[in-house]
């Protein structure tokens, strides 16, 4: 039943979707059965496949998709189309496209529309009861799609939501998420030096942990005036460790995505910090990294 | 593996649910899900939707997983089976059902169940789908998707037939139609606006343009 262990595998990061007879291969069958001729019949099927492998898989992350919406579960339109469409209410249209082992590219129908978010390209093992989504596409590519070169199906996340952007301004009113705790709860231990009196300063912390290694990042933010907002910023070892791994680089991104600042911790860091200040509204990142593993956490000031 | 496991884990729960972070390492983790050892396998008829569902629980549930011990592996793949086991056995019941403490405190039952020795030979081509679907619409006294095609080739109100190019009345949306959906396989613009000596990039626009929409539209009035 699963040829997954000897299945060769078309990414790393690829996401195996089990097809069960009472559910997709149920549809599949119901839709293939009612087809002019085997071939279509054929193809209806496994476009079908294709289509609930993906509405699972968002099922899964919690992502809202519309089966009733999409071509490809209308009867007259996937008899009429080659349709293999997967309708996210208020995001757009994805295409589900089923392709074989030995395949090395492929070619979007002539009657896929322009206006597609992209494609999920899926496998199947020999008896069709798993589906392996391996790559995504951006948008409705015209030529052939080089089935080595796809991206990541993070990237299809990237193109249906935005980041969690945390709004610094509305933690002056008392309004901060759960994640950022207050640093007396964070790190009890570490004894806060008296907030300069020039500033008062509203300090929350957020753990962030790599592979092996955790830090607190905390922020700090003050509004002198109507348009401005200073941010001071710093990362702190958790209480257990006393300095911070070293060459742990911080980087403050701006909107355009452009580096900002920088500051990078040495051997004995016990904390590393950034003072900038920007306009109200303004977008910018935090990113974190160390070795080859990097956060970046987003705000609008 | 443990250690991957675990970060993979913690990578989930530092974002909040539902955030883009928090999905983007889901897909991290459901990536290696399959290979844990141990995850369990059975020839049941109920088990792939289980499977399914079990899926969507861990998703959902993560942020309760507690290892018990050092082996992080074994821990999580005994919660993972625990709920996937309780599914098999009802596909129906709702989640609220589900208690995570009496399943796992019974023993191990991996050991002498469902061997996969009863689960038949792996298909190895899609010959196999070719007849099955053959025999599928033999039983089919109707089928839907012939009568469309007929009405397609029948145009009976000559819609598609007066869809055209301005200056190649026989490239219509009909001739369209029959070549490039319901030709197996498919022909190509290029080819057919070769034939008919048809301007290539006016073919494609009239296509898209014109002959999808209308094809859209009579097939929401069938």
């Amino acid at each position: 039943m699963f040829a997954s262990t000897t299945r060769h595998r078309r990414s790393p990061l690829e996401v195996a979707v089990p097809l069960g007879k009472d559910d997709a291969r149920y549809y599949a069958q119901l839709f293939a059965a009612t087809q002019a001729t085997p071939e279509k019949g054929k193809q209806v099927y496994l476009n079908t496949l294709a289509v609930y492998a993906v509405y699972s898989y968002l099922k899964w992350l919690g992502i809202e998709t519309s089966l009733a919406g999409s071509n490809s579960w209308h009867a007259v339109k996937r008899a009429l189309f080659n349709a293999a469409d997967l309708v996210l209410p208020g995001a757009g249209t994805l295409e589900c496209r089923a392709v074989f082992p030995e395949q090395t590219e492929v070619t979007l129908p002539v009657e896929v529309p322009d206006d597609r978010l992209g494609c999920v390209l899926v496998e199947f093992n020999p008896s069709l009861d798993e589906a392996y989504l391996f790559g995504f596409v951006l948008g409705r590519p015209e030529g052939a799609i080089a089935l080595d070169r796809l991206h990541p199906l993070d990237t299809l996340l990237d193109k249906i939501m935005l980041p969690t952007t945390v709004n610094l301004a509305q933690w002056l009113d008392g309004l901060v998420p759960s994640e950022w705790q207050p640093l007396e709860t964070l790190l009890p231990a570490l004894q806060t030096r008296r907030a300069p009196s020039d500033l008062q300063q509203l300090h929350r912390g957020k753990i962030v942990r790599w592979r092996d290694r955790v830090a607190v990042l905390a922020m700090g933010v003050n509004s002198s005036d109507r348009d401005r907002v200073d941010v001071f910023l710093r990362v702190y070892p958790l209480s257990e460790d006393i300095y911070l791994p070293d060459n742990l680089q911080v980087t403050v991104v701006d909107e355009k995505g452009t580096p900002a600042m920088e500051v990078r911790s040495g051997e004995h860091s016990n904390r590393v910090q950034l003072r900038f200040h920007c306009q109200r509204s303004e977008k910018f990142s935090v990113k974190l990294s160390l070795d080859e593993e990097e956060f970046t956490e987003h705000f609008t000031a | 593996m443990d250690n991957q496991l675990q970060a993979k884990i913690d990578a989930v729960r530092q974002h909040p649910p539902d955030s883009l972070e928090r999905r983007k390492a889901l897909n991290r983790l459901l990536a290696i899900v399959p290979q844990l050892t141990g995850i369990y396998r059975s020839s049941h008829p109920d088990y792939l939707q289980a499977l399914n569902l079990s899926y969507e629980w861990m998703c959902r549930h993560i942020d309760r997983f507690q290892a018990r011990s050092p082996d992080i592996e074994k821990d999580f793949v005994r919660w993972f089976n625990g709920y996937l086991k309780w599914r098999i056995r009802d596909l129906y019941a709702p989640n609220s059902q589900y208690d995570e403490r009496r399943v796992n405190l019974t023993p191990d039952a991996n050991r002498g169940t469902d061997p996969l020795e009863n689960v038949p030979d792996p298909k190895t081509s899609l010959g196999w789908l070719d007849a099955e679907i053959v025999r599928l619409q033999r039983e089919q006294r109707q089928r839907r998707g012939l009568a469309v095609w007929q009405y397609v080739e029948e145009d009976p109100q000559s819609e598609l037939a007066n869809c055209h190019p301005r200056l190649a009345p026989s490239c219509n949306c009909q001739l369209l139609a029959v070549r490039l959906l319901l030709a197996q396989p498919p022909g190509k613009i290029a080819d057919i606006a070769r034939e008919f000596s048809v301007n290539n990039r006016t073919l494609y626009s009239h296509w898209k343009r014109k002959c999808l929409p209308l094809l859209q539209d009579i097939a929401d009035r069938l």
